[in-house]
């Protein structure tokens, strides 16, 4: 992603919601996306995917997908794109399934939408995820590829380690549990067997146990798929267990990005570094709860030049005027800060 | 008595901002303009009906020119020979002789304030009658539901013709008769929203204040619950219009000579096919007048459903 | 539910008695070779010299026995004859105007929410519109005199404008459900069931016109509400094509209130035929109605009623069970 920005129209005013943001993933990483809510995250994924709502609209920028621009691609392009190279996962699994449609039905459509589908059952479902692109692309006959689909399905499942998944593929997304419900998208994004897999806030509707076993699941499952993951959440404790590196978001613009170990070592920018105070210390359980002081920036008058700069406790003079902008650190460390001028 | 008065500036500031959102989507949707115009066209007209034609003329038959239709372009009717030639009779003249355009003209104020009688009359009752069955409960609410349901249940028309049948043929009997098939959808609409509005925690707060009952309804809920009342009753302006000109078309009317939309298509029954403009124009009429009232009705139902805000 | 059928009951029952008529109350029992002493009888029969109330009970007997009494305006046959003769004409053109409206209505909303506030939007709300605005009677005779009047006059295949079958043909057929485009049907008579279709057509779309803008517009808002859900985002970012969008995920949520509204519009279509009946001499049940009104026929009245009222009851019932089985999460 290259200088993109996003802008929205709203009643109110223009809302801008993104602000020239640079980011960029490797593959086989995972890379968390971390920021407070509403400062633009799941706005990132929906510009990725070109779903943004009729009223927003990209400003400037490019989305890079192996090297094509993904802003430049026309409607049916996009959706080929949406259905073999990314996949997401949503954040509420009960209002992001239908609710009048099976089990069966959801994760099929996610097989069937490719045009490349395997002739026969002879694969594990391992190797089927394994092999992005199949071979044998010959007509298949629809029933037949129905059948196909439907075993991959329930070997799926079994994947995503839902117990007794013929009785799942035949339920109704309200009769499953919470867990149970996340792990039927989680195994309809895999199903598409994509490069790019987005997990937008995938835990946050679930309760801490859960949470911890869907996450698990998805650090299992990096080696059996073939792709890279951007994992947005507003929780740095999740991104600390599973990413390799971490991009820090705020108001709508990439503060810090630094690979997980770097960053918790050595935070450089200021609201990384308030960041880090404000997760409470297990083994000081009678310390105070910090907080950062002030107020999110209203997204359609934001401060001039850096927007973290009305809450800084480092702010300087440039700071609001101009918008800083990327310096290296080095060891791959990104920084968007006056304080760091090199 | 200051949280009172802080609680109502709230209120003001809040639905002033409702009102200003909602002018801004008005300016945004077409058909609402198109109808919001037509509707003042024709309250112009009804206003000023009786200076562009002379009333009397309303009385005036010449059936010796009716049925034709002669004017510079057409030439039609079968009284077409007495029927002078080269007058500019712009729609033809009716069963009485009478130029149709000029009795259009007065028909209409006679329809719209019909309607907006009965529609006023019944919002209020039935308004009233569903806060009351709202908010009292229990048997009152049971009794009153179940004679709602009675009325619903009647095929509209009917009851209408039933009661005329029975208590004659005057102005109150007719309006009485179309307003007892229009009052019950009220009921049932305000009381929904009445018995919705009193879970909320402002209703609590009220009582706790010390508010009586009957303030909280009137001043309070009511207030709240108004948006879809609005929009039934701009909606049921042109159904009322339909319902009565429907009724006088059957031959309900008090008097065969009252200019009224519905009692000048009647007379056309027998005359389809040779003077077709007589149910043709004043029909056109009452098509548009409901169409504007209902453009601006759904219009307006559009714009205050809570759920399709952006 | 039976309240609601008495106090109907009750409503019309002491309209048509309580009030002074034209037409003494026991013409209703009476046929026209009854001297003064049957006449006498049938009055203490039925109760008619008892105070009012007490008439309500003699009437219910009466009713329960299946006695409605006589129509003198209409052949003097006893009433329940006559409604029921003429009752299966009016279910077929309730059909077919049902048939109608869906057929039309239902796509007519789809297309107005999938292209929200663009041109066809408009377009189609303007006819949705229009139809729920038009006075049923005056388009009644629009189609009647471009589709028969001109249309003859033009030397162009017409539209018949009245009744439900052509003289000719009529009663050339063996009566077994008592409609005549399934009794064509079924007798294996296409001339008949094609000239009954071609009676059938006007009369239809008349009906359906003034509703299904209703109908249409239920279904937009419907449909409004289901595409801005989150499972239709996630459905999108699955790269399927926008039809199996709209027809597998959207559709089924949203037909849920429109099949609500369209069970309890036929219901009530079946009263409301009265004017296009009147208009087309379509021979069903509104079309006499009328003229029971006209002749203080209360019994008719009644029944015609009470047959409408619990019409729109049971359609209440069978259309909360087909709910069910559109939606998965209402259990019975």
């Amino acid at each position: 992603m290259k200088n993109l920005s996003v802008n929205f129209q709203t009643y109110r005013g223009e809302v801008k919601a993104l602000q020239n943001m640079d980011l960029e993933i490797f593959s086989h990483e995972v890379l968390a996306l971390v920021g407070e809510s509403g400062c633009g995250k799941s706005v990132t994924a929906l510009t990725i995917l070109s779903l943004l709502p009729p009223n927003g609209h990209v400003t400037e920028g490019e989305i890079l997908l192996n090297g094509t621009d993904l802003l430049k691609k026309t409607h049916d392009e996009m959706r080929y794109v949406r259905s073999s190279e990314i996949a997401t996962i949503f954040q509420d699994p009960m209002t992001y399934l239908n609710p009048v449609l099976t089990i069966a039905t959801q994760l099929k459509e996610s097989f069937l939408v490719r045009t490349d589908f395997p002739l026969s059952l002879n694969q594990t479902i391992e190797e089927f995820l394994a092999t992005k692109r199949s071979s044998e692309t010959a007509k298949v006959h629809r029933r037949k590829r129905e059948d196909i689909a439907e075993q991959l399905s329930v070997d799926l499942l079994k994947l995503v380690r839902l117990s007794d998944p013929e009785r799942v593929m035949k339920q109704y997304p309200f009769e499953l549990s919470g867990g149970m419900r996340q792990r039927c998208m989680i195994a309809m994004a895999l199903a598409r067997r994509p490069s790019l897999l987005i997990a937008d806030e995938i835990t946050t509707a679930l309760d801490v146990t859960i949470q911890a076993q869907v996450l698990s699941l998805l650090m299992s499952l990096r080696d059996t798929i073939d792709a890279s993951t951007l994992l947005i959440t507003h929780d740095l404790s999740i991104a600390a267990e599973t990413a390799d590196r971490i991009a820090v978001m705020y108001a709508g613009n990439i503060v810090e990005v630094a690979s997980t170990k770097e960053l918790f070592r050595n935070p450089l920018h200021p609201y990384t570094r308030l960041l880090m105070k404000c997760i409470p210390d297990v083994r000081k359980p009678k310390a105070r709860l910090e907080s950062i002081q002030g107020n999110v920036p209203d997204l359609i008058d934001p401060p001039n030049g850096c927007r973290f700069s009305p809450r800084c406790p480092k702010v300087m003079n440039e700071c609001r005027a101009e918008k800083p902008t990327l310096k290296n650190y080095g060891k791959d460390h990104l920084v968007h800060c006056f304080l760091y001028k090199r | 008595m200051k949280n009172k008065s802080a609680f109502k500036s709230m209120e003001m500031r809040a639905r002033t901002a409702d009102a200003r959102y909602a002018l801004h989507q008005v300016r945004q949707n077409v058909l609402v303009l198109a109808g919001t115009l037509l509707v003042i066209f024709y309250l112009v007209i009804s206003l000023t009906a009786n200076y562009l034609v002379e009333p009397s003329l309303a009385y005036k038959f010449d059936f010796a020119q009716s049925y034709c239709w002669s004017n510079s372009v057409i030439s039609w009717g079968k009284n077409i020979e007495s029927c002078p030639v080269g007058t500019n009779l712009v729609l033809g003249t009716d069963g009485f002789g009478r130029d149709l355009l000029k009795m259009i003209i007065l028909a209409i104020p006679v329809d719209i304030s019909v309607a907006f009688i009965i529609v006023a009359a019944s919002t209020i009752f039935g308004v009233v009658l569903g806060a009351v069955a709202g908010e009292v409960g229990g048997k009152v609410d049971e009794i009153i539901l179940r004679i709602t349901d009675i009325f619903l249940a009647f095929p509209g028309l009917l009851l209408a013709l039933v009661f005329a049948a029975i208590f004659g043929r005057t102005m109150q009997n007719l309006i009485i008769a179309v307003l007892l098939v229009w009052w019950p959808v009220y009921v049932r609409l305000i009381r929904g929203q009445v018995l919705s509005e009193k879970e909320k925690n402002y209703v609590e707060a009220l009582r706790a204040l010390g508010t009586s009952r009957v303030r909280v309804l009137f001043n309070h809920i009511i207030p709240n619950t108004i948006y879809p009342v609005l929009v039934q009753s701009t909606l049921d302006v042109g159904g009322v219009i339909l319902t009565f000109s429907a009724l006088m078309f059957l031959g309900f009317s008090p008097n065969p000579a009252l200019p009224e939309l519905g009692n000048l298509a009647a007379d056309g029954i027998g005359h389809v096919f040779t003077a077709p403009w007589l149910i043709v124009f004043p029909g056109l009429t009452i098509l548009l007048i409901t169409l504007a009232f209902n453009l601006i009705g759904d219009g307006l139902r559009d714009i205050l459903d809570p759920r399709l805000r952006r | 539910m039976t309240f609601v059928l008495f106090g109907i009951s009750l409503m019309v029952f002491y309209l048509a008695r309580g009030f002074p008529s034209a037409f003494a109350p026991w013409t209703q029992y009476i046929t026209r070779k009854m001297n003064a002493q049957q006449i006498q009888a049938i009055i203490e029969q039925h109760g008619f010299n008892k105070p009012l109330w007490e008439q309500y009970v003699y009437w219910l007997r009466d009713v329960l026995q299946g006695n409605w009494g006589y129509s003198n305006w209409a052949n003097g046959l006893p009433t329940y004859e006559v409604f029921a003769s003429r009752f299966p004409y009016t279910v077929e053109l309730t059909i077919a105007a049902t048939i109608l409206i869906i057929v039309i209505g239902i796509p007519l909303g789809i297309l107005s929410a999938i292209k929200n506030n663009k041109i066809s939007d408009h377009i189609a709300r303007l006819v949705a519109l229009t139809g729920y605005s038009t006075p049923t009677y005056w388009f009644a005779y629009i189609l009647q005199l471009v589709f028969f009047y001109y249309f003859y006059t033009l030397g162009l295949p017409y539209l018949p404008s009245s009744g439900a079958i052509s003289p000719t043909l009529a009663g050339t057929v063996p009566a077994i459900t008592g409609l005549p485009i399934i009794d064509g049907i079924l007798a294996g008579n296409m001339n008949y069931t094609l000239d009954a279709v071609a009676h059938v057509i006007l009369p239809a779309f008349t009906l359906s016109f003034t509703s299904l803008g209703y109908l249409a517009r239920i279904v937009r808002a419907s449909m409004l509400e289901v595409l801005q859900q989150d499972y239709i985002t996630m459905a999108r970012s699955k790269g399927l094509s926008e039809r199996i969008v709209i027809c597998r995920h959207a559709l089924k949520n949203a037909l849920g209130p429109a099949m609500t509204l369209t069970g309890l519009f036929a219901a009530s279509l079946l009263g409301g035929a009265v004017v296009t009946e009147y208009v087309f001499s379509w021979p069903g049940v509104g079309d006499l109605s009328l003229q029971a009104v006209f002749q203080g026929d209360s019994n008719f009245l009644l029944l015609y009623t009470l047959v409408t009222a619990l019409i729109i009851i049971i359609a209440n019932l069978v259309v909360d069970i087909g709910y069910a089985f559109l939606d998965p999460r209402v259990k019975y």
